[in-house]
């Protein structure tokens, strides 16, 4: 988590802010009231690597692997949400398919 | 357009302007701060790193409207007479070149200094890796942070 | 070496406003230069070295301070022939005026303002020192010969009586320069050879540093240009409806310049993408109308090309005509001798875009006929010469002052932004600041030069090469190892071709232009050539440089190269032994193998200075190697601030490693797909190898140290992963797809 703390706020912060709520009609909020998807969890890793098809959306951030392993555990149990950790491993599976 | 009471360097400024404005452009362009420079725009180099309540921030990527009475820090607020510890060691450790990158990477070492006071190296990577330096001064970069640390803790060479 | 100039012809003494002494500097210029300078008739007052009467010394900088740190060390040696108190000396840039400097102080670029301006600066600090112990002679009445200079005194060392330089000052402006000064020896330097701080830090810490694009002229409007996106492309039509409905726009105009203007303009330097210029109350408001603008551009002939086709126009011309650009020896009969194998390899380095940290900007304001404009600039007299061809108005009527830059590596060499902003500001008739996107300095660049290089060794059964060809296939007429000047290994037989192809992008220059993409295919194929001999790729360049590639018949050398390029290719030749034998001696070359990775080796001269570099990689990590260690080993002469020197080397590692990496563009209907730094990747703090770096002590006068750590590096890292898992990789970038085949067999 200390890790992923680290990465958010070098990569993230800005955009998704301190309390992953974003900011209105620009930046999405990080925040689920709902448990977190399989889905979900692709998504962000898709976003983080390769960014949004939108124009003006996400960039692609230059993380390793296991950064991004990190940062999604971070998100994904910070500001209330909770969710079982994604490995390397898994997120390596994610990326390649 | 909208009027808004910016608190930047423990001075208020007030500003009327676009609501979409980054909070960079209005640095700049309208209060001629221009120690926080542009870069790239997208939050994606660091160049234009401010503190926002104290939490190292891209502010090419904040809309003006968005910043409310948070309080603002750029490098030209850090210290009273540039003598942040971190200051201190760039100037010690002579880490500029072009020195363009500098003042975004010394907000985001000032900010983790108060996170963690003593950084390991990778935690400095870390922290640091949303900063781009083209002239390639990282290594002095990180000798500065770590000196800075050094003397914010009380350690000191043997 | 003494300094060889008159000194009378470059050097004059006056008086200051309000007393004081002021020396002027006029520095001859080089070769061919000379001719083409029209403005410098006589020696121009200008001011370069100042001492008031309070003791304060000013010297101007003629040089462009982008990150090399000249800014300070140029100073810095005057200082030292002067023997001035360091803390007493104030720089201060000076105004680019032709008739103020000459051409070799106004340029920066070529590694080159530390070596060229050598002798002259150090004569300035010397002569002025000689005028101010004259000064002191003729006040106490003694000969000069007792005393002696130090910390801004002179100290009369019979008496022990000392006069500041400040109370000499007014005095000495009275003496005539002196026809003889003697300068220092090594060892007697008091700054040269230490690491004295760069004077902008402080500025930059506090971030009060200024530079272009924090320009501020009263009154001035914002400026942002959508470009188009294809090189030789130009403006069909535009709609700016949407756009002038924004609060805030001023004013939306097409620039396009008229072919006629264009062709008159210099190629590289004046080229200008047409665009539509959108002029606003901010910056924020100026890029952000871009978006509500619908242009339609006429791409022309390049609107169809791509990096593929490219790669297939370059490799149509390997077997056609080129034009030879050297033969020696008798090369055919050892490619045709069946006997001999024959080995051939091709190899890519392509476009490379700068990033430099600082945006392309500048500011102009046109008024009353005169158009000045602060910009960032390498080359101010061609900039000016080119905004008074674009703008149809005499060179005089053009003033360029010339600010600091967040990094160039090159690119602002060009007058595009210089030429914009004054368009822009003459249509408007107010002060106008231009700021270049992110985006538009990566799509709108002008990029490293692509090269195709074929190289082809024909070697004997008894494993001898006997002769080597090499086919350069460029965008550009670049230096690529093609000519008697760029070889050093002495092969019995060499021939070299170089042809050109159309270019897809807008060129420039890239730090370590030409030496970058030759030192791939040159240090490869060595390495290549020394496994297939079965001998150490270290050695064998030792045994190629062990004599002289003969130069041919010397009627064919240039007037003037004789003295001048065979002295510098003794000069090289000596020093990449020296480069050499050191790292063999100091055993940073061993044929030990490294667990799951390799090591490998390349040198290139850039100048006169002469860098090795071994990389050390690890074939592990998301990219499938790492590059773990970088050691460089480092000839360039006297090292003059060793902080900086290392700093230079260092950041060439990191941008040539970024290249390797990260670099090349993608290309599709003639458009560059990158635009940020989220694909148009560089290194970050993380990726850092270990970087070692060693310079060879030397008294020599010093050569260059902003572009020669970056030509070894690539093929370095190249041949480092051949040796770490057998793959030869020809080109940079690498990927994982270029190891993949050998990482699965490793894994086998």
């Amino acid at each position: 988590m200390a890790r992923g703390k680290e990465i958010y706020i070098a990569n993230c912060i800005t955009c998704h802010q301190p309390d992953g709520n974003g900011i209105t009609g620009i930046y999405p909020s990080l925040v689920r009231s709902n448990k977190i998807s399989m889905d979900q969890t692709k998504r962000a890793v898709q976003l983080i690597s390769h960014g949004s098809s939108f124009e003006g959306g996400m960039k692609p951030i230059h993380l390793s692997e296991k950064e991004i392993a990190d940062v999604i555990n971070y998100i994904q149990n910070s500001w209330g949400n909770e969710t079982p950790a994604t490995s390397t491993t898994e997120l390596r599976a994610i990326i390649n398919n | 357009m909208g009027h808004y009471s910016l608190k930047i360097n423990n001075k208020i400024y007030p500003v009327h302007i676009e609501h979409d404005t980054p909070l960079l452009w209005v640095l700049r362009d309208k209060l001629k701060l221009y120690g926080t420079k542009y870069g790239c725009g997208i939050a994606q180099c660091g160049a234009c790193t401010v503190h926002v309540e104290g939490i190292p921030m891209r502010s090419c990527s904040i809309p003006i409207d968005s910043i409310g009475d948070k309080s603002i820090t750029t490098i030209e607020g850090l210290s009273k007479q540039s003598n942040h510890p971190i200051q201190i060691a760039w100037e010690e450790e002579d880490v500029p070149q072009c020195g363009y990158c500098q003042s975004g990477q010394i907000m985001s070492a000032a900010a983790l200094l108060e996170r963690i006071p003593n950084p390991t190296d990778k935690q400095i990577e870390r922290a640091m890796k949303g900063n781009i330096c083209r002239c390639g001064t990282y290594s002095r970069i990180q000798n500065a942070i770590k000196s800075a640390a050094k003397k914010i803790n009380g350690l000191h060479d043997e | 070496m003494d300094c060889m100039m008159n000194r009378r012809d470059f050097l004059r003494v006056g008086s200051k406003v309000g007393g004081g002494l002021v020396v002027s500097i006029c520095l001859p210029a080089y070769g061919k230069f000379i001719s083409s300078n029209r403005f410098i008739t006589d020696i121009e007052f200008n001011k370069f070295i100042s001492i008031d009467t309070n003791g304060e010394i000013t010297i101007m900088l003629t040089k462009h301070e982008m990150g090399q740190g000249t800014g300070t060390t140029i100073p810095t040696i005057i200082a030292d022939e002067l023997d001035a108190d360091w803390s007493k000396i104030r720089i201060e840039q000076a105004f680019y005026d032709p008739k103020y400097t000459w051409l070799e102080m106004g340029t920066t670029g070529g590694s080159g303002s530390i070596a060229r301006t050598w002798d002259a600066v150090r004569t300035a600090g010397a002569t002025t020192k000689a005028l101010l112990k004259q000064a002191a002679a003729n006040k106490w009445g003694v000969d000069p010969i007792i005393l002696e200079v130090n910390n801004s005194k002179v100290t009369n060392r019979v008496t022990n009586r000392t006069f500041g330089f400040g109370e000499l000052a007014k005095e000495a402006a009275k003496i005539s320069i002196p026809e003889n000064v003697v300068l220092k020896k090594p060892g007697g330097y008091v700054y040269v050879g230490k690491s004295v701080k760069n004077r902008i830090t402080k500025d930059v810490v506090s971030g009060n540093m200024r530079y272009g694009i924090d320009m501020d002229v009263p009154g001035m409007v914002y400026a942002s240009i959508e470009r188009c996106p294809i090189y030789g492309g130009r403006i069909k039509n535009y709609d700016d409806t949407e756009v002038r409905k924004i609060e805030g726009v001023i004013d939306v105009f097409p620039i396009a310049i008229p072919q006629k203007i264009k062709d008159s303009l210099h190629s590289i330097i004046g080229y200008v993408y047409d665009g539509v210029v959108i002029v606003a109350s901010s910056t924020w408001i100026a890029i952000k109308a871009r978006k509500r603008l619908k242009v339609e551009w006429d791409g022309g002939e390049n609107a169809n090309r791509s990096i593929e086709s490219l790669n297939e126009d370059m490799a149509a011309l390997k077997d056609s005509p080129a034009f030879m650009s050297m033969d020696l020896g008798n090369v055919g009969p050892c490619f045709q001798n069946t006997e001999n194998k024959i080995l051939e390899m091709e190899y890519n380095t392509p476009y490379q875009t700068h990033a430099v940290m600082e945006p392309l900007n500048a500011t102009a304001h046109f008024q009353d006929d005169v158009c000045e404009i602060w910009v960032g600039i390498q080359d101010p007299e061609k900039t000016i010469n080119n905004v008074s061809k674009a703008l149809r108005i005499p060179e005089e009527k053009v003033k360029i002052h010339v600010l600091k830059s967040g990094g160039s590596f090159g690119r602002r060499y060009a007058a595009d932004t210089s030429i914009e902003a004054a368009f822009i500001s003459k249509k408007i008739g107010r002060p106008v600041k231009l700021t270049w996107t992110r985006e538009d300095e990566i799509k709108n660049d002008h990029c490293q030069p692509y090269l195709k290089n074929y190289m082809k060794a024909a070697i004997t059964p008894d494993k001898s090469v006997v002769a080597i060809e090499n086919q350069a296939i460029c965008t550009i007429n670049y230096a690529v190892w093609s000519t008697k000047w760029d070889h050093y290994y002495a092969f019995p037989n060499i021939r070299c071709y170089r042809s050109k192809v159309p270019t897809l992008l807008q060129y420039g220059a890239w730090r370590s232009v030409g030496e970058h993409s030759a030192a791939l295919s040159k240090e490869c194929f060595i390495d290549e050539l020394a496994h297939y001999l079965g001998k150490d790729p270290l050695d064998y360049r030792l045994e190629l440089l062990s004599h002289e590639v003969d130069w041919g018949d010397p009627k064919e050398i240039p007037q003037g190269a004789i003295e001048r390029m065979l002295a510098r290719k003794k000069l090289l030749r000596e020093r990449q032994i020296e480069v050499l034998s050191y790292i063999k001696a100091d055993g940073l070359w061993s044929n030990e193998t490294l667990d799951g990775g390799g090591k490998g080796l390349a040198m290139m001269c850039f100048g006169d200075t002469v860098c090795a570099e071994i990389a050390e990689v690890a074939m592990e990590g998301e990219l499938g190697y790492t590059v773990d260690k970088i050691t460089a080993v480092v000839h360039c002469g006297m090292v003059i601030n060793p902080h900086f020197g290392r700093g230079q080397i260092e950041g060439s590692i990191i941008w040539a490693l970024s290249a390797v990496k990260y670099g090349g563009v993608e290309i599709e209907n003639g458009a560059i797909q990158r635009s940020n730094f989220h694909d148009n990747k560089v290194l970050r703090m993380d990726e850092l190898p270990e970087i070692e770096i060693i310079f060879i002590e030397s008294d020599e006068r010093p050569s260059g140290l902003g572009e020669p750590g970056t030509p070894p590096l690539a093929p370095a890292v190249l041949n480092a992963i051949f040796d770490a898992c057998g793959k030869r990789v020809r080109k940079i970038p690498v990927a994982k797809e270029d190891l993949i085949e050998s990482i699965n067999s490793i894994a086998l």
